[in-house]
């Protein structure tokens, strides 16, 4: 399942998906009959300027909100209609989630932290996987450390640790280095890249940024929450200017 | 600076309103309890006023005076001043139930005068003729109107009246008037020789009280009695039950100082836990230029304004917790009970200081603290890794006052009780304050250790549990403190009454072995003589043995108070504790002697005392020394002889509170046997039987209205306790959200969110109850050992039924509280949580 196949399946995907925050006069159309697809085994980039839609897309994707219209689905579960608790299971079993901030619990150490999806599984975690992902992210010294003594940058990597450590079926990234400096930025996107390459996984990543979009194999534009261009192999000259041709 | 004090008070509603809740629930707590010990001040007052009500003169008789006769209402009937006198006496007048079994009560004549009658008609109309009764409305129950009514006159015989109506009176601390009411001709019949107690009169217009009572002391002139204004009258009853109604009172206001420490702890938790969310908020204003006096004096402005509001709503609240808590323990009593809310500018300070100032001090302490770091910092670190953890002088005060509190215990051990009380409760307050500066050091350990405990039962939620409980320990003993105090008390008072209720039956359950004990309603009228024999005659019994106490003459030692019982009952229905000798019966001529008369006179097993008439004494011989309680019924006196030496040894006609003792045999049920009992007491009217639980129950009466009043008032603060803990729990829920947003986002199920946050309240619950418990029930050790005496034991018993009711109680409530909180958390939605600042 996490070997490099060729013809990449898709791994996720949304079928005219609508999301409506809000009602009445201050309704906003976030998602306006969405239709994408994931391919397993790659990392995808989903652009936008602000207020386009793109944290509302990942968080309808990972069962964290639910849809007003259209299909969500992830491997071949259909999402639409799942129970609190079916989606709860879901979510510890199948999704990994890095979000922009307060990635972590405060009270326990970061590998706690690291294990504590597992730990509300009730999984036990495979100890291998653990080190390879750990040691890939340079997170061994920090591991007895709480949240509250690492760098900003050092967080966003046990997050990364966390949501990779349970082998899920594609992770989700919310602007995972909107908060961090270009060094560690360049440090969370290449493992991310790398455990795409190297270790089969699905990455899924919302980003501003056209260099940490340059990290993608493929590039999907979100504006006023509708898909307004595909960029394969995105380069940050080439996100630059599809941004610029949105007048973001 | 004023805007963004009001912007900071309506930009976090619920949490601000929390706080808010949390004052008002404490301040209520605060009144209610000072209002409710005005209240039996105000009830004294105004049963008093009624009893005196009309009242310019009351002649009273000094002692060793004339008895007040007819002739002296007569004579202050003439005295020109006067409009009415009435003349006032109480006689007991046992009344007949419908099962025709006899009860205790007592009868007092109608005023011909009606403004000197300190009762209300409440239905029908007062008696006519002699013939007719009025009852007291509680009384009256089951005995209808114009129906006859049955009572014992002082002879034994019995007297039957129609009862016409009922009257209402105020009854506390048992003033006012007798429950029956009759025409003066009528009680005479009851009991022919008696005076009056009182006589009062009323003045007619224009004459004063003081003119009054000179003219009728003048008109008088007589030795011996006395004449005071009915002013005077009502405040002499007043300081005669002043000293009961001053520890009613006293007793209120330690409970209202107690009620006072938990609402200012809840209070200060709350308002803590609000400052300290807005450290950052706090540290912002500073960064964009806000002075530290500015941002400091806003906080405790916005604070004052909060607590001033709630208070105000808290101090009405109290004035319904004690109308509602004295509604219930009337209730409770079976009675109708008068409600005072008496608001004193007391309660009024003392709710307003706890409001305004506690909520003050709670939110200047973080405040304070907030400005005192670099602004900048404050805005970078998170909140969280600031949790105060225990320091070092904290582990030093917990040692020195725990130190002190056990210094205090040994002296009260050694000390006079005086002195020990003073040193018992010293050593109890030290011990609390041990507990309290100790808490912080141990809730976290303790909490994980219950984490840790429960974990293999409930998972993951109880490990989760433990860590937020662990976060802040100083909160976390904090909301559990408040239960320990509470629950302290409780616990307290719960072992001490225990211990008393156990002294007092200790001489029923140690010399009593009989099953049923018959005695007279009129202590001076004997049972019939053939009484035991009938009842040793009825299936089932085994013995019975007639009884007697009487002033003995024991010739050159002197009267005593004694008692006489057939030789064979000793061993077999009483069974006092022998110190020396053997008392497994008793024969003519021997005498068994109680410690105490032992003790007076120096009788000592194997002597002679030659007691009864100097011309015939009777030799009787000490064969044993014994330690006996007070059972009425079974009173075993200072000695004791067979029933056949009464004659000889007993003054003149001094026998009285005769009665028989029942023996049932082995393995018979009293309940069955009980009726045929009763049956067989058809011929002896005045004879009432007990059995040993009923006079359990009657020694244990006296203390149980003050019981329920006590647990009605701890449950409170047990309860305020609670609505602490929820209120810390619902504070440090909306201070998690992104925290509970987050675990769920991760895969935590909504049950399971729950079941942590109900984990954390069983956590902190537990720790506060199992503190409180031991607290309270080593202070009732200190105080048993302490207040205990030769004359008045008090045992040291625990109550496992009770106290287990109330850990139990405690840890159930728990979940209760973190009912709503955890709700809350779970309905989140989580992308809104995750949202959250
Ligand atoms: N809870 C909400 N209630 C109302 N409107 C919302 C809510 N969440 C998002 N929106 C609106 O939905 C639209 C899409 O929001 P979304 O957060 O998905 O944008 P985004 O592309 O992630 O923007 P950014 O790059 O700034 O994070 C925006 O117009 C936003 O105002
Ligand atoms: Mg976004």
């Amino acid at each position: 399942m996490h070997g490099n196949t060729v013809d990449s399946p898709t791994a996720v995907g949304v079928a005219d998906v609508v999301k409506v925050h809000g009602r009445g006069d201050t309704a906003v159309r976030a998602l306006d009959q969405v239709s994408l697809d994931f391919p397993a085994h790659r990392f995808t980039a989903i652009m936008g300027p602000s207020g386009a839609g793109k944290s509302t897309l990942v968080h309808c994707l990972a069962g964290l909100d639910t849809v007003d219209a259209g299909r969500v689905r992830i491997g071949r579960t259909d999402l639409t209609g799942l129970s609190d608790a079916a989606l709860t299971r879901l979510r510890r079993d199948r999704v990994g989630f890095v979000f922009q901030s307060f990635n972590l619990l405060p009270t326990i150490t970061a590998e706690e932290n690291v294990l504590l999806g597992l730990r509300l599984a009730g999984r036990r975690p495979d100890r291998a996987w653990f080190d390879t992902v750990v040691d890939a992210l340079g997170l061994r010294p920090r591991l007895r450390h709480k949240p509250g003594e690492l760098s900003g940058g050092q967080q966003q990597r046990v997050a990364c640790a966390r949501a990779l450590v349970g082998r899920p079926d594609v992770v989700f990234a919310d602007e995972p280095t909107g908060s961090l400096d270009s060094r560690s930025g360049a440090g969370v996107l290449g493992f991310l890249r790398t455990s795409v390459r190297e270790l089969g996984q699905t990455v899924v990543m919302v980003t501003h940024d056209p260099v940490a979009a340059s990290y993608a194999d493929h590039g999907v534009l979100l504006a006023d929450g509708r898909v307004a261009a595909h960029l394969p192999r995105p380069t940050a000259d080439a996100v630059l200017t599809a941004l610029a041709g949105l007048g973001a | 600076m004023l805007r963004t004090v009001v912007a900071g008070l309506t930009a976090r509603p619920r949490q601000l309103l929390l706080s808010a809740v949390a004052i008002a629930l404490g301040v209520a707590f605060v009144s209610g309890a000072f209002v409710l010990s005005d209240a039996v001040d105000a009830g004294l007052r105004e049963a008093v006023a009624f009893e005196t009500r009309g009242v310019d003169a009351s002649i009273g008789r000094t002692r060793g005076g004339p008895d007040l006769e007819d002739q002296v209402l007569a004579d202050v009937r003439r005295v020109p001043g006067v409009a009415a006198a009435e003349g006032r006496t109480t006689v007991s007048a046992p009344l007949r139930d419908a099962a025709g079994r006899p009860q205790d009560s007592a009868a007092t004549s109608l005023p011909a005068d009606e403004r000197l009658r300190p009762f209300d008609l409440a239905e029908g109309r007062f008696p006519d003729n002699a013939g007719e009764v009025v009852m007291e409305r509680g009384t009256a129950a089951g005995h209808p109107l114009g129906q006859p009514v049955t009572v014992f006159g002082q002879d034994g015989r019995l007297h039957s009246f129609t009862l016409v109506g009922t009257f209402d009176r105020p009854a506390e601390s048992g003033i006012g008037a007798a429950p029956l009411v009759l025409l003066p001709e009528a009680l005479h019949r009851l009991e022919p020789g008696a005076g009056f107690s009182e006589i009062v009169a009323r003045a007619v217009p224009g004459v004063g009280q003081p003119q009054l009572v000179a003219d009728i002391t003048r008109a008088l002139d007589r030795q011996g009695i006395s004449v005071v204004t009915g002013r005077e009258a009502a405040a002499q009853l007043l300081s005669q039950i002043a000293p009961d109604s001053a520890e009613a009172a006293g007793f209120f206001t330690a409970f209202a100082v107690l009620a006072m420490i938990v609402a200012a702890m809840v209070i200060a938790n709350s308002f803590t836990i609000l400052v300290t969310q807005r450290t950052r908020e706090l540290a912002l204003l500073r960064c964009v230029g806000a002075g530290r006096r500015q941002v400091f004096a806003g906080v405790l402005a916005e604070a004052s304004v909060v607590g001033a509001v709630a208070s105000v709503v808290g101090l009405f609240g109290g004035l319904g917790v004690a109308a509602a808590l004295q509604a219930v323990a009337g209730a409770l009593g079976g009675h109708e009970a008068a409600v005072h809310v008496p608001l004193t500018a007391r309660t009024v300070v003392a709710a307003l200081a706890v409001g305004v100032l506690v909520t003050a001090l709670a939110a200047a302490l973080p405040a304070w603290t907030a400005t005192r770091v670099a602004p900048i910092e404050a805005l970078r670190t998170p909140v969280e890794g600031k949790s105060a953890r225990a320091g070092r002088s904290r582990a030093v005060s917990a040692v020195v006052l725990l130190v002190v509190g056990v210094g205090a215990a040994v002296f009260a051990l050694r000390a006079d009780v005086q002195d020990g009380a003073v040193l018992s409760i010293a050593a109890m307050v030290a011990l609390l304050g041990a507990m309290l500066a100790v808490g912080p050091l141990v809730a976290g350990p303790v909490v994980r250790t219950l984490g840790t405990l429960c974990s293999p039962l409930f998972g993951l939620p109880a490990k989760l549990a433990a860590l937020n409980a662990d976060r802040n320990p100083k909160r976390t003993a904090a909301s559990a403190a408040a239960l320990t105090i509470g629950l302290a008390v409780v616990a307290l008072v719960t072992t001490v009454t225990a211990g008393v209720e156990a002294s007092r039956n200790r001489g029923l359950d140690q010399q009593v072995t009989a099953d049923f004990i018959v005695t007279s309603v009129i202590g001076t009228r004997p049972l019939p003589a053939t009484l035991a024999d009938t009842l040793a005659a009825v299936p089932g019994v085994a013995i019975a043995a007639p009884r007697q106490s009487f002033s003995a003459d024991l010739g050159a030692h002197g009267g005593y108070g004694m008692t006489a019982v057939r030789g064979d009952a000793l061993g077999s229905l009483l069974r006092p504790a022998v110190l020396s000798g053997r008392l497994d019966r008793l024969d003519a001529g021997e005498l068994a002697v109680s410690k105490q008369l032992a003790e007076e006179t120096g009788l000592a097993v194997g002597d002679t005392v030659r007691a009864g008439r100097r011309d015939s004494p009777v030799p009787l011989r000490v064969v044993a020394v014994y330690d006996g309680g007070r059972v009425p019924g079974a009173d075993l006196g200072l000695g004791l002889v067979d029933l056949g030496q009464l004659p000889a040894v007993a003054a003149e006609g001094s026998g009285y509170d005769g009665s028989v003792l029942v023996g049932l045999v082995a393995g018979t049920d009293a309940e069955e046997v009980r009726p045929v009992l009763e049956r067989a007491l058809s011929d002896a009217p005045l004879a009432r039987l007990n059995s040993v639980a009923d006079l359990r129950d009657q020694l244990a009466a006296p203390l149980r209205s003050t019981l329920d009043l006590l647990w009605a008032l701890t449950a409170l603060a047990v309860l305020i306790a609670f609505a602490g803990i929820a209120n810390t729990l619902s504070l440090s829920v909306l201070e998690r959200t992104r925290e509970s947003a987050l675990l769920r986002a991760l895969g935590l199920t909504r049950g399971g969110l729950r079941a942590a946050l109900t984990a954390e309240s069983v956590f902190v619950a537990l720790l506060g109850a199992t503190c409180g418990l031991l607290l309270g029930v080593g202070s009732a050790w200190l105080i048993s050992r302490v207040a205990s005496t030769d004359a008045e034991p008090v045992l040291f018993t625990l109550p496992w039924g009770r106290l287990g009711v109330l850990l139990g109680a405690a840890v159930l409530a728990a979940p209760l509280a973190a009912l709503v909180p955890a709700r809350r958390a779970a309905r989140v939605s989580l992308t809104a949580g995750m949202a959250e600042q």
